[in-house]
């Protein structure tokens, strides 16, 4: 996803965005929900995003740890809405299961 | 005479609707409204509740009793039944018969949730694998969390506070919503709505902890710093989503348990202090656990209806790289 780095998240359209979560299937990724996300720790902004796409998701603490989130609202496709909450992060979900998601961090592309 | 007759049909015909799963909204509005109508009310039905609990059939053997035939929870409430008999044995009554005030026993087992009203209109959710002794006096409403978890959403009496004892600690409110959590770190506090004093028994160690504010204690840890939740996050369990936050991964599966259908155990020291953050339905456990083997150096293995969880190199005799040899 760091096809996405330096872009502003405003600029991308809803159907840019719908290419984002990785290995989505089963159709879950264009569900369409209302996100509320208030700005905090990415941590916890996942999980929140979690709950609300109605997914699992799971990773270590400390892969995240430092890191703050600006937050999501609105109507977006499940996978609009990873890409507008993970853009410029360094990470991306992507399905393990039917309905559960775990992180990855990228690394950075000028570090690759 | 025939009032107190009356009385106890009402009471008793209002508690059975209560124990109803089908019970509806104005029911229980109809049934609270009853019982808060007079002090005779009040101790009828407190009677017709702990006659209730002494009913419970006393040949049901003790294996009944342990969480391991996972799936039967059709028995749940035979079960939990059984349970409230053993601890009220356990408690020592010397009489089958026990005077209106004596405590109220409620027991759920693994999976199960349940809705409780209590006398005074409070509602307590038990979670699964809970237990709660409802103690109730003319000057206090107390409540000992026996086991696992419960949501308390407590009727606002200033005059009469409300008091949730775990673990040589207690919660105190007057009238608010708040959750009570035994796990492997202690006990946990967690505030939806209102304040919450939280106390160490014998201590003068306190804190006041208002909406959005969740605290743990333990015997050996004593109080906690209190930390920041998102009061909705706090009665999410009550809709079957529970959520994990920073937590170690043996304080993880302790709470799953009280939910998987099939017992989860980790074989191997080192995974246990593994720190995670997730969010799990309880009827994805077992996808949600599989997913951890992407994110930790773990394996789920299901043997013999359990979820083992392992290192992936057991020293010994796997000969080392199971993960490579699986590739």
């Amino acid at each position: 996803m760091s096809f996405y780095h330096g872009v502003q998240r405003r600029w991308l359209s809803p159907l840019l965005m719908s290419i984002g979560l990785v290995c989505a299937d089963g159709g879950v990724s264009d569900e369409i929900r209302f996100f509320a996300i208030p700005p905090q720790s990415l941590e916890t902004a996942l999980v929140s995003y979690a709950e609300q796409a109605r997914l699992q998701i799971i990773f270590r603490t400390d892969l995240l740890e430092g890191h703050y989130s600006p937050g999501l609202n609105g109507s977006y496709t499940v996978s609009a809405a990873t890409v507008a909450l993970l853009a410029k992060t360094g990470f991306s979900l992507h399905f393990v299961g039917p309905r559960t998601v775990v992180v990855d961090a990228e690394l950075p592309a000028d570090h690759r | 005479m025939r009032s107190d007759l009356d009385r106890c049909e009402m009471a008793t015909h209002w508690f059975l609707r209560l124990q109803d799963a089908a019970v509806t909204l104005e029911e229980i509005d109809a049934a609270l409204e009853w019982i808060d109508a007079s002090e005779q009310n009040r101790l009828a039905f407190e009677q017709v509740e702990s006659c209730w609990h002494l009913q419970a059939p006393p040949e049901m053997p003790a294996d009944a009793l342990t969480p391991r035939p996972r799936r039967m929870l059709k028995y749940g409430r035979i079960a939990a039944l059984a349970l409230l008999a053993v601890i009220f044995l356990g408690l020592g009554a010397d009489s089958p018969w026990m005077p209106a005030s004596a405590p109220a026993h409620y027991a759920t087992v693994v999976g199960e949730t349940r809705d409780i009203v209590l006398p005074d209109g409070s509602r307590v959710t038990l979670g699964g694998a809970s237990g709660i002794v409802v103690d109730y006096h003319p000057h206090t409403r107390r409540v000992v969390l026996v086991d696992g978890e419960a949501l308390f959403k407590v009727a606002k009496r200033p005059d009469r506070p409300f008091i949730v004892e775990a673990a040589g600690g207690s919660a105190r409110a007057l009238g608010t919503t708040f959750n009570v959590r035994r796990g492997a770190e202690g006990v946990t506090v967690s505030v939806a709505e209102g304040l919450v004093q939280v106390q160490l028994a014998g201590g003068d160690d306190s804190v006041h902890l208002p909406i959005g504010n969740e605290v743990t204690y333990s015997q050996a840890a004593g109080l906690g710093a209190s930390r920041t939740v998102n009061p909705e996050r706090v009665v999410g369990w009550t809709r079957g989503v529970l959520t994990f936050i920073d937590r170690p991964l043996v304080a993880v599966v302790a709470d799953l348990n009280r939910y998987s259908s099939q017992l989860i155990t980790i074989e191997d020291d080192a995974i246990r202090s593994i720190r995670v953050t997730g969010s799990v339905t309880v009827g994805g456990i077992s996808e949600w656990l599989h997913a951890l083997e992407n994110v930790i150096a773990v394996e789920l293995h299901e043997t013999g209806g359990r979820l083992q969880l392992r290192s992936p190199r057991p020293t010994g005799f796997l000969h080392g790289n199971g993960r490579a040899d699986a590739a």
